[in-house]
């Protein structure tokens, strides 16, 4: 993975001086929250509503052993002993003082980490395919890029005061494990005719109030052009994006009033002004060699030939059941043969293994999705570092992956896992679900989410139950700002706010793959007590009218939703 | 109170008042009244002209006063609405891709943390709403050694560094 140099290294350490300076000010006087405001978010502070809530970057997702066991020590040391793993392959801290977040972020800049930019109207960390490097069907490893694009994104003097967010996702896979179409830049890894590589590019993707599915508005970028033509994007979006409402002033908007045709014109204009006018000693693009740099730093690691097969796993699936659908469901196929990449489901179920969980909420069952303890960040740094060339990733779907596993150490592995409650066999099943924090944390939602997913977890703690359903991505987001994605959800539930009672809003048929799709409203919000309920209905519904392997998603597509808004509103 | 950003001085202006048709001075004109002031004045093509633009301006508006009138706008003044509201720096940003090599001036209620962006985007000059911020907008500009973008002030951009053999023996400290 990318490791810092001198120059990496002043940026960080500059900026986390700069924020100390800061709120130093604001801690005297000298600067005003309304003012100090907007210097903490670019920085990851936000003031939610019990205490700050630090957003860590880690960029697209990858870390190694030494970043993780930093991660751990700062949650045991500034906080409440654990961490959130975000949808953006983040991790947040919940409770930090704001007096000691300049000594976080100098901790962070010890293992070549920061803050920089995870909150803000400015460009946020780049995410990607959280397999990348060890897919089958990967393309390229798209990291080097994202390396790339986060160097050129990080304190760029021109595009710090956006009309609001601006999210980009980069995959290098034939399948989109990044959720692309929902971001305001994603970059699709392609070769062309002639074996260059570059990028499709789509604009305009976001959920929010408003979800939309990105557009596509160049079919190919060639890699080494690609910086100059995001800038051009960039420019035509800081100029001319709204900014007379917040809750309009998102990219997709813009594109969606212009059209994409004249949108599309427009960055052409601009980046064809832009190669127009460049000097030799001031391209708009990267140098080559920077680029081959970085490739250098994501090499595929040298792994030793392994088998393809092992009998003593063979014995054990045939005797233990739950490892049997760890292995099904956690445990993916690497593009080397003697090889796995491994899923740690962050949404434990309570009891499964054998009564250990995290309940991190002291004594709450079913664990926090995405949240995991300094303890359990600690093993799983030492996993990474013993079974998996010292790296691990983040997945926007809240989970940590090992990706590169020999196949023979995954009894060892699993076994450790399970001590932590990490070894939850439910990865991309009904209760590997994505939760915001919901109004338990956060002040702008309408309703909590956690408890009505662990109530949920709880209700379908059944493996083999889970299993018949098959894949099925439950998504919970705790009010309409969407931070859980349920607009991407094969299931979507809204938390609302109905005269002052915490009510939730069913959707199907959104997913976040390569087959984007906005999911549709059910029908009329309920109380907690009632999705359950409803939940059962529908599945009962899916369970007799699929046909062959059909997923879900694919039933509902097929059917359409009104027999499921009919079986769950018939009474 | 103006303060150099750049190291550039900043130009003294006097604003255009439409009655006095013999301002001799450097006058600061608004893009409104450019065309008036064009007409109106005997100085205009000798006389040092500043060209004060809202930030959300567009830049073709500038652009076509620019080339109409070649040499004599020496300044040209952005004012920024609100510190959030950022087309100030793309606006600053295309004017230097023009060429234009005057002054450019910023205005308005920014943060003294904005001193680099200012500076990288290819300003000059500030005109300073309290005077008591001159040190920390100073403080700012001298925040960052380098740069991971290409910026005005000519200063190779670190990805550019990396690769330039003069460079290697000067990483930042």
């Amino acid at each position: 993975m990318y490791q810092y140099d001198d120059f990496d290294d002043a940026q960080v350490r500059a900026r986390a001086a700069e924020f100390r300076d800061q709120v130093q000010r604001r801690l005297n006087g000298e600067l005003s929250e309304e003012e100090f405001r907007p210097l903490r978010l670019q920085n990851g502070l936000y003031l939610q509503l019990h205490a700050y809530m630090l957003r860590v970057a880690i960029p697209y997702g990858t870390l190694n052993s030494k970043q993780l066991h930093q991660l751990a020590y700062i949650a045991d040391k500034f906080d409440k002993g654990y961490g959130h793993f975000t949808t953006r392959q983040n991790i947040q801290y919940n409770w930090p003082r704001l007096i000691d977040t300049p000594d976080i972020l100098d901790a962070l800049a010890d293992v070549e980490m920061h803050a920089v930019q995870t909150s803000g109207n400015c460009i946020r960390n780049v995410t990607t395919d959280h397999f990348a490097g060890a897919a089958q069907d990967e393309i390229i490893d798209a990291r080097p890029h994202a390396e790339l694009i986060r160097q050129w994104s990080t304190f760029h003097p021109e595009f710090a005061w956006l009309p609001r967010k601006f999210k980009i996702a980069i995959s290098g896979s034939r399948l989109d494990r990044a959720a692309l179409k929902w971001h305001d830049i994603a970059l699709q890894a392609k070769i062309s005719d002639s074996g260059e590589i570059g990028f499709e590019v789509f604009v305009g993707g976001g959920m929010g109030r408003t979800p939309v599915i990105a557009q596509s508005i160049r079919d190919f970028i060639p890699e080494h052009l690609t910086l100059g033509y995001l800038e051009a994007i960039l420019r035509v979006y800081n100029i001319q994006g709204r900014r007379d409402n917040k809750y309009k002033a998102r990219i997709k908007i813009l594109v969606t009033e212009m059209g994409v045709d004249a949108f599309r014109a427009a960055v052409e204009t601009e980046w064809q002004n832009a190669k127009g006018q460049e000097s030799r000693d001031q391209s708009i693009d990267a140098p080559v060699a920077e680029l081959a740099r970085l490739k250098g730093f994501f090499e595929p690691p040298l792994l030793d030939v392994q088998p393809d097969s092992n009998d003593q796993i063979t014995a054990r699936t045939e005797k233990d059941f739950l490892f049997k659908s760890w292995l099904d469901n956690n445990v993916a196929a690497h593009k080397q043969d003697g090889y796995r990449i491994v899923t740690i489901s962050l949404k434990p179920h309570s009891g499964i293994n054998g009564g250990v969980n995290c309940d991190v909420n002291g004594g709450i069952n079913g664990g926090i999705a995405g949240d995991a303890t300094s303890e359990q960040m600690r093993l799983i740094a030492d996993l990474a570092k013993k079974y998996s060339q010292d790296e691990l990733r983040v997945s926007h779907e809240q989970n940590l992956i090992l990706p590169h596993v020999p196949l023979a150490a995954l009894i060892d592995i699993y076994d450790l896992l399970a001590k932590e409650g990490l070894a939850t066999p439910n990865a991309g099943l009904l209760t590997d679900m994505i939760v915001c924090p919901g109004l338990d944390y956060c002040s702008l939602a309408n309703a909590r989410s956690i408890p009505l997913s662990q109530k949920i977890t709880m209700h379908f703690d059944d493996m083999v139950r889970l299993q018949n359903i098959g894949e099925l991505k439950v998504k919970i987001s705790g009010c309409i700002n969407s931070c859980g994605h349920h607009h991407a959800g094969h299931i979507g539930i809204l938390g609302v706010d109905k005269k002052g009672v915490e009510n939730y809003q069913l959707l199907l048929g959104g997913s976040g793959a390569e087959d984007a799709s906005r999911a549709q409203i059910l029908g009329p919000s309920m109380d907690e007590g009632a999705v359950i309920g409803a939940l059962e209905k529908i599945l009962s519904l899916y369970l007799s009218e699929r046909t062959d392997q059909e997923r879900f998603l694919d039933t509902v597509r097929r059917i359409g939703v009104q027999p499921f808004k009919e079986t769950v509103y018939a009474d | 109170m103006l303060i150099s950003l750049s190291g550039k001085e900043a130009g003294q202006f006097d604003d255009y008042t439409p009655d006095n048709q013999t301002q001799d001075q450097a006058i600061l004109v608004s893009l409104h009244d450019f065309g008036h002031a064009r007409r109106h004045t005997s100085h205009t093509s000798a006389a040092l002209i500043g060209l004060s633009v809202d930030g959300d301006t567009p830049f073709d508006e500038i652009s076509n006063v620019l080339s109409s009138v070649a040499a004599s706008v020496a300044m040209i003044q952005i004012n920024f609405p609100t510190f959030m509201d950022g087309r100030g720096f793309s606006l600053a940003a295309l004017i230097r891709r023009s060429g234009f090599t005057g002054e450019l001036r910023a205005s308005g209620p920014l943060m003294p943390d904005q001193g680099w962006h200012l500076v990288r985007c290819g300003f000059d000059t500030l005109l300073l709403e309290k005077p008591e911020r001159a040190a920390a907008f100073e403080a700012s500009v001298a925040r960052f050694a380098f740069a991971y973008q290409k910026t005005y002030r000519d200063t190779a951009p670190i990805p550019v560094r990396r690769h330039s053999a003069a460079e290697h023996s000067e990483t930042a400290s």
